[in-house]
């Protein structure tokens, strides 16, 4: 009688684990971001927009590299287990919405899945 | 089978949050419940995963019907998403998972419960996290979860149609969510594949290019959506999807399969079969010869366990709350589940790529399993 082979993964292993880390990382509508002639520093706060990460060019809801327990340290919209590099002082926010693009078109229903 | 009681493991909160289930306990109500497992024989896993399949291609089976017969007004499909529904179908677009729940005593053929075809969760417990527990609880034993591997096995097998990224979102604010796009994306990268997230709420349309794109202006070629179909064509953007310029996974022929009006259908195309049981269309005239004893209503569209009724003749058993409740039900005959009197066990079998490949076990002490019943890990 031969053995049957084995219903389970050989290995599962998580390459983008520091993401799948990063729980709800949101982002702004970039139509909310600043001017993009605007010169603003790494971790400059502003209500509605969060913190800027000059190293990304964007707005995020916690510090650069603010260290949560149990997620590691937080950049760019995820968290990772070791601080990212020293960003640079300042940076120009990302350039302003392209005109002919409309947003916000899905997700009007919340939902859970199934 | 078996229900046995396990020692939960020393830092388990730990262990389960870094492979990615960071929702073990929401609400302070332990949904990832490791203090007990089924044991499962050999031959009850064949049981499970003959069953899937056979579902899987009666499902199939009865896709074709629905749209070779225009049977669309009877799932309420909307008429805008049928051309896009038929062209899917028509080219086989790719299809990358799926979850049947079924209602299982151990010994009694397996009956479908619902198919969720269309945007199913409970992933990362399922592929990663009972198999972390198994490695290290039970590592000389098996168990019917090879669903890591066969979803980078699928991913490879798209690649040749994608020339860009694949795009990875469902909606903000959901952690499990966030977290079960997270790891399909991580499956993705795994099999070779550029990809990137965009939630479904910042995709944009751009009017010239008459393209969906990212928050950089990337046109948008193929998107996985954790956001069903039924909640798209009623919002704005639906007015663009018959442009059919972008790719979806799960594809648009899905919405023929993750309603519940799938179970009346099968019944009918299908009658006796043993993986099924009787089920109608609440205003079918039929549905009166299940009121005789104890049956299920459900909503043709819910999810998570939501707005369903168990009724004993007339009389109310028990029922769920929900955002649901209108709109069009099915009936179906009641089917306990499980093998304690005192404890509902519903057995969830993934579908990757057309293959059944893993379970995933949820039990509750109420009659109808729900978002919040506990997942417990299997071995065998």
């Amino acid at each position: 009688m031969t053995r049957r082979s084995s219903r389970k993964s050989r290995l599962v292993t998580l390459a983008l684990s520091g993401t799948l880390l990063a729980g709800c990382a949101k982002r702004e509508d970039p139509n909310d971001w600043a001017d993009s002639s605007e010169v603003v520093t790494n971790n400059t706060y502003r209500p509605h927009l969060g913190y800027y990460h000059s190293a990304y060019g964007g707005w995020f809801p916690f510090p650069y590299n603010s260290f949560v327990p149990g997620r590691g340290y937080y950049h760019g919209g995820s968290f990772s287990p070791a601080p990212a590099p020293v960003p640079p002082d300042v940076s120009r926010p990302k350039a302003a919405p392209d005109p002919y693009v409309r947003r916000g078109g899905f997700g009007g229903y919340r939902y859970g899945g199934s | 089978m078996k229900r046995l009681r396990q020692k939960p493991r020393e830092q388990w909160r730990h262990k389960v949050e870094a492979v990615g289930l960071t929702y073990h306990t929401p609400d302070n109500f332990r949904y990832w419940d490791e203090s007990t497992a089924y044991e499962l024989t050999s031959k009850e896993v064949d049981t499970l995963e003959a069953a899937a399949a056979e579902c899987h291609a009666l499902c199939l089976a009865a896709a074709r019907v629905i749209i070779e017969q225009d049977w669309f007004d009877r799932l309420h499909i909307p008429p805008a998403a049928r051309g896009l529904i038929r062209a899917s179908w028509e080219r086989q677009e790719f299809s990358l998972y799926g979850r049947f729940d079924f209602a299982w005593d151990g010994r009694t053929p397996p009956k479908l419960l619902e198919y969720n075809a269309d945007t199913p969760t409970a992933l990362i417990e399922a592929a990663v996290a009972q198999w972390y527990w198994l490695e290290e609880m039970h590592p000389r034993l098996d168990q019917f979860n090879s669903i890591h591997e066969r979803l980078i096995a699928a991913w490879k097998k798209i690649a040749p149609q994608v020339s860009g990224r694949v795009h990875f979102g469902g909606l903000k604010e959901s952690e499990e969510d966030e977290q079960t796009v997270l790891y399909l994306q991580d499956t993705c990268h795994q099999a070779g594949l550029q990809t990137a997230r965009v939630h479904i709420e910042d995709l944009g349309f751009h009017s010239m290019r008459r393209r969906f794109v990212d928050l950089d202006g990337q046109t948008v070629s193929h998107y996985f959506k954790l956001y069903p179909w039924e909640w798209m064509w009623g919002d704005e953007f639906a007015a663009h999807l018959d442009l059919d310029v972008l790719r979806f996974i799960e594809p648009p022929w899905k919405m023929l399969l993750s309603n519940k009006g799938l179970l009346a259908l099968l019944w009918e195309l299908f009658p006796g079969h043993p993986n099924l049981a009787p089920a109608f269309l609440e205003s079918d005239a039929r549905a009166n010869a299940l009121h005789t004893g104890r049956y299920v209503r459900k909503p043709l569209l819910s999810r998570e366990g939501a707005n369903i009724a168990i009724f004993e003749r007339t009389q109310l058993v028990a029922q769920t709350r929900g955002d649901y409740g209108q709109g069009p039900h099915v009936v179906q005959q009641f089917l306990p589940s499980g093998i304690d009197a005192a404890m509902s066990a519903v057995f969830g079998v993934w579908i990757v790529d057309h293959t059944p490949c893993g379970l995933g076990i949820r039990e509750d002490e109420g009659l109808i399993i729900g978002n919040t019943s506990r997942f417990v890990p299997h071995f065998f």
